[in-house]
């Protein structure tokens, strides 16, 4: 579809629903700020929307570095230099860390508040509170319905209040943890009041408000540790790039050392150079490399609080695992750079132009070596709009109206191509216009590197196992234009949805639906449209959604019969490994469900406005395993029917839920991004995510839809063209004992299901 | 007032600086909630939400930054979320969460030469944005109103380039099939019959 005519039009729908002249926010906004300000809250940010895991984590390795890391270490921060403690950030404290007296606990209608930490130095107060056995109806079901957006106070004895710079946190169904940071608490005073107005994001009176928990604060007892922070100005061990300070590039400032990696922090600074522009921003993830030129993992802790009002200054932090071998090179490919510009351009509407009017401008301009080339101007309902085109590396130029202000500006395109246009208040100017290009925003490219070596005498690391995954794009493109013959011996049933439909046409909903292949004899049985298709354990039933409901087939006979109860808001069914109930996915009410096989005892088995979404059920048949979104990705967790407990795994850095349950229950396959950037993984790990394995990673193409062999062995994965002109998917098998890979070319579709 | 220095105002607490915001950047961003939500009164709500967010966490914001891609940011976050919760093509939605490159099975068809921008043409293309999802709709308008690029987008919705292609290819394609564009020997007509519906039903 021609993007500039949808533009165009897109531009007139949103005009006639809210006619741009009759916007008028301020008065509601400010309205807004004044009911705030009327609860004495300064506009700072709110603790978003949590997952309690990453907390627990956090909390499990402050545990571990106040009882594991040497006492030498420990020293070293309460002598008075710069320390970090995992989950708490960095410290620094020349006369002395204090800390919570002891944890403090309040609970109030069933709701339990626990404050675990807190800890205070002279630059920052740093409290972690956990709060428990919220009801779920204390929080609002609709989206714009009033919720708690405030921000617990540290009320200090000599009357004072402390408001919170920043926090973070984690939540679960019934609960929440944060991590807040407050200015200071002066040396002098040891007391305080935790003051939370109300909960997190609970409804208006809805769960108990103004809770008041007493803090007493007392010197961190010598048992307390902390990390030591390099300064790496003043730690010769260590390596810096560029050599010039003010050159633009890369710089490390902090090293940290933790048990099994580094912390490595700092910034990329524009310097002096390219003097009259600014750096906007860096453009992509770095690549990490060892010495051997392996790219290594990395992750970018949340706990240092890294920020910097100085302009064109960018903090960065990278945790890399140890086990690399030295010196390892950070490489930063490009960073997106803003030119001021000095140049104006006129053109005439004459007196009465026409909506979709253009002229054709055909104008230069030269600005900061990129040529920039004026295509046209358009005439639109309210404005106009502007064409440039330039070299491949700009990606907007600026421009303004200072002689007409108008109401609003709009921008984009591609590098090399983009559009600049203006809304006016009518009347729209015409007549001669002049208007001004202000600035060019461009890709600078780098490179930069900064190459770093740990300092020597600490413990020898094991070796870091930086795993070649079974599945590459490079192998994946061998293997579909080379089919070698298929020689393994594959048994059972899969049930796929694809082509059903030999018609000569690309694969598309018209001509696909669902079907079971018999690996043994090659055999195909198409069962018609359908779609999310499950097979029954012992391979004689499927089910399916589709748009009346779930549906249920025999597989020997072909009797097909809708389960009662169930509507076209319900998908995902997954059968029970007895074969005699189904647990699928109401999407009414965001939910995961049971029903028995017969479509009796229908049940719903979670609760809440987290919005669950099933993976499956483990081999002992009693625990669903399912996911919810939460900031930090999806938390996996199991929740036993029977007892209702539920229990968390680890949190996957995925959007949508791509993951199935090992036969024996042990493992997971899991579609995740892989670490520092945004392509997609396939991962094998254990279900508390340990012994982490990638499988297959085949760079921008798309991956997804993992099921696993009845004998746990193989694991069949959609891997799918980023080509637009190619949608063609072909499932791939892979031997997670021997790492070999099988495009299974025969089946056009994505395989949902392996049964005996 | 420069843009920067109401932001600087603003941090320092100060409404006028706010204001300044609210007004230079209002109309895109009620009207960018209004093409996802689809309904003006949830879009102003939305509107009023995400400036309020904004202030909330303007020292969160890196001085020197553009600030209209930010605040775009939140209040495309902000209509998805909406969306959602008035559940509005839940299943959709739903779905394509679950398995969203299964959608890549939609057909490619050549692009229609041209769409002229028409009152009836526009009440058709609306149609058209009420049967996407609310992700659908949300990566149209960031694509096609507010000129992101694909990859801008994969960034700011948080998901992969590839399924933001898909998207976008997805939503294209619906939009030209309710939209009439028959491909007839590569070339294009625009047709005005009863929109065809998405065969793929839920998936």
């Amino acid at each position: 579809m021609s993007e500039k005519p949808l533009n165009a039009i897109l531009q007139g729908i949103a005009n006639e629903g809210i006619p741009p002249e009759k916007v008028d926010l301020w008065p509601r906004v400010r309205d807004g700020m004044n009911n705030r300000r009327l609860v004495h809250r300064k506009p700072l940010s709110r603790v978003t929307t949590r997952v309690a895991l990453l907390v627990l984590i956090m909390l499990v390795l402050l545990t571990i570095s106040l009882t594991l890391i040497g006492p030498e270490r420990a020293l070293a921060a309460l002598r008075g230099l710069l320390g970090y403690i995992p989950g708490i950030g960095l410290v620094n404290e020349p006369g002395g860390l204090r800390v919570l007296a002891a944890p403090v606990t309040l609970e109030r209608d069933g709701i339990t508040v626990t404050i675990e930490q807190a800890l205070l130095d002279s630059e920052r107060t740093v409290v972690i509170y956990q709060a428990d056995g919220i009801p779920a109806d204390a929080y609002p079901r609709a989206e714009d319905a009033p919720n708690c957006y405030l921000s617990p106070q540290l009320r200090l004895t000599d009357g004072s209040v402390l408001q919170i710079d920043r926090g973070q946190g984690g939540g679960w169904a019934s609960g929440y943890e944060s991590r807040l940071v407050y200015p200071p608490v002066p040396r002098e005073l040891n007391e305080a009041i935790f003051f939370i107005p109300c909960l997190n994001d609970t409804s208006p009176g809805a769960a108990p408000e103004n809770w008041e928990l007493a803090l007493r604060f007392v010197p961190a007892p010598p048992d307390v540790t902390v990390v030591p922070v390099f300064e790496v100005s003043a730690s010769p061990e260590a390596t810096v790039g560029p050599d010039e300070e003010r050159a633009m590039g890369l710089y490390l400032e902090r090293v940290i050392e933790l048990e099994d990696s580094y912390i490595l922090a700092g910034t990329f600074r524009q310097g002096g150079e390219l003097p009259g522009s600014m750096v906007m921003g860096i453009s992509a993830w770095p690549e990490i490399t060892d010495a051997d030129g392996r790219s290594l993992p990395f992750k970018t802790p949340s706990d240092l609080d890294l920020g910097s009002e100085e302009m064109g200054v960018f903090p960065w932090s990278y945790q890399i695992p140890k086990g690399f071998t030295a010196p390892i090179t950070v490489t930063l490919e490009a960073v997106d750079v803003e030119f001021l510009a000095e140049a104006t351009f006129q053109f005439d509407t004459g007196a009465d132009p026409e909506v979709g009017q253009e002229w054709a401008l055909n104008q230069e301009f030269s600005i900061a070596g990129h040529t920039v080339r004026l295509v046209s101007a358009v005439r639109m309902e309210n404005g106009y709009e502007f064409r440039f085109e330039s070299d491949p590396s700009v990606s907007m130029v600026s421009v303004r109206d200072s002689e007409f202000e108008p109401i609003s500006g709009s921008g984009g395109g591609y590098l090399g191509e983009f559009t600049v246009g203006f809304t006016y208040s009518p009347p729209v100017p015409t007549g001669l216009l002049t208007y001004q290009i202000t600035g060019l925003i461009a890709r600078h490219p780098g490179p930069w590197t900064l190459t770093w070596e740990p300092p020597e005498g600490g413990e020898p690391a094991p070796t870091l196992a930086v795993q070649q995954p079974c599945l590459t794009l490079e192998r994946w493109l061998q293997l579909i234009e080379n089919p070698a013959p298929q020689l393994v011996d594959l048994k059972g049933k899969l049930i796929a949805y694809g082509r059903i439909q030999d018609d000569g046409q690309r694969l598309s909903p018209t001509n696909a639906g669902i079907f079971v292949v018999n690996l043994e004899d090659g055999s195909r049985q198409v069962l018609g449209p359908g779609t999310w298709p499950s097979l029954s354990p012992d391979g004689a039933r499927a089910a399916y959604g589709w748009s009346d409901g779930l549906h249920i087939v025999d597989l020997d006979t072909g009797e097909n019969r809708l389960l009662p109860g169930t509507t076209d808001f319900d998908y995902n069914p997954r059968w029970s490994p007895d074969g005699l109930q189904l647990a699928f996915v109401r999407i009414d009410d965001l939910n995961l469900y049971l029903v028995n096989a017969d479509g009796s005892s229908m049940q719903r088995v979670t609760v809440g406005p987290e919005y669950e979404q099933l993976i499956g059920w483990l081999p002992e048949g009693q625990t669903l395993a399912y996911v919810f979104p939460g900031p930090e990705g999806l938390q996996l967790r199991f929740m036993d029917l029977t007892t209702g407990v539920q229990r968390d795994g680890f949190v996957i850095d995925a959007k949508g839920a791509n993951a199935t349950i090992s036969p024996d229950g042990q493992m997971i396959a899991f579609i995740e991004r892989v670490p520092g950037g945004m392509e997609y993984g396939l991962y094998v790990s254990r279900l508390d995510g340990s012994e982490r394995s990638l499988i297959a990673q085949p760079e921008h193409w798309g991956i997804s839809d993992p099921v696993w062999s009845p004998d746990g062995v193989w694991l069949i994965v959609g891997v799918s063209d980023a080509n637009l002109l190619k949608p063609e998917v072909t499932p791939a098998l892979i031997n997670l004992d021997t790492c070999e890979v099988i495009p299974l070319e025969g089946i056009e579709g994505y395989v949902q299901g392996w049964s005996r | 007032m420069e843009e920067g220095q109401a932001i600087t105002l603003l941090k320092q607490g100060d409404l006028a600086g706010l204001e300044e915001i609210v007004r230079r950047h209002q109309v895109d961003v009620v009207h960018t909630a209004y093409l996802i939500v689809g309904d003006r009164s949830m879009a102003e709500d939305i509107a009023q939400a995400s400036f309020l967010k904004a202030a909330e966490r303007i020292h969160q914001f890196k001085d020197g930054r553009p600030f209209r891609p930010w605040i775009l940011r939140i209040v495309t976050n902000d209509a998805i979320k909406a969306s959602l919760r008035a559940r509005k093509n839940l299943s959709l939605d739903a779905a394509q969460e679950l398995s969203e490159s299964l959608a890549w099975l939609r057909e490619t068809n050549p692009s229609p030469e041209e769409l002229v921008d028409t009152a009836e043409n526009r009440r058709m293309v609306w149609e058209a944005l009420q049967q996407l999802t609310a992700k659908q709709r949300a990566v149209v308008v960031m694509r096609y109103f507010l000129g992101m690029k694909a990859r801008e987008i994969s960034k700011e919705l948080d998901r992969p380039l590839s399924s933001v292609k898909w998207s976008l290819h997805a939503a294209k394609e619906h939009l030209r099939s309710i939209l009439g564009f028959e491909d007839v020997s590569g070339s294009t007509s625009l047709s005005k019959d009863s929109p065809k519906r998405d065969a793929g039903g839920k998936r």
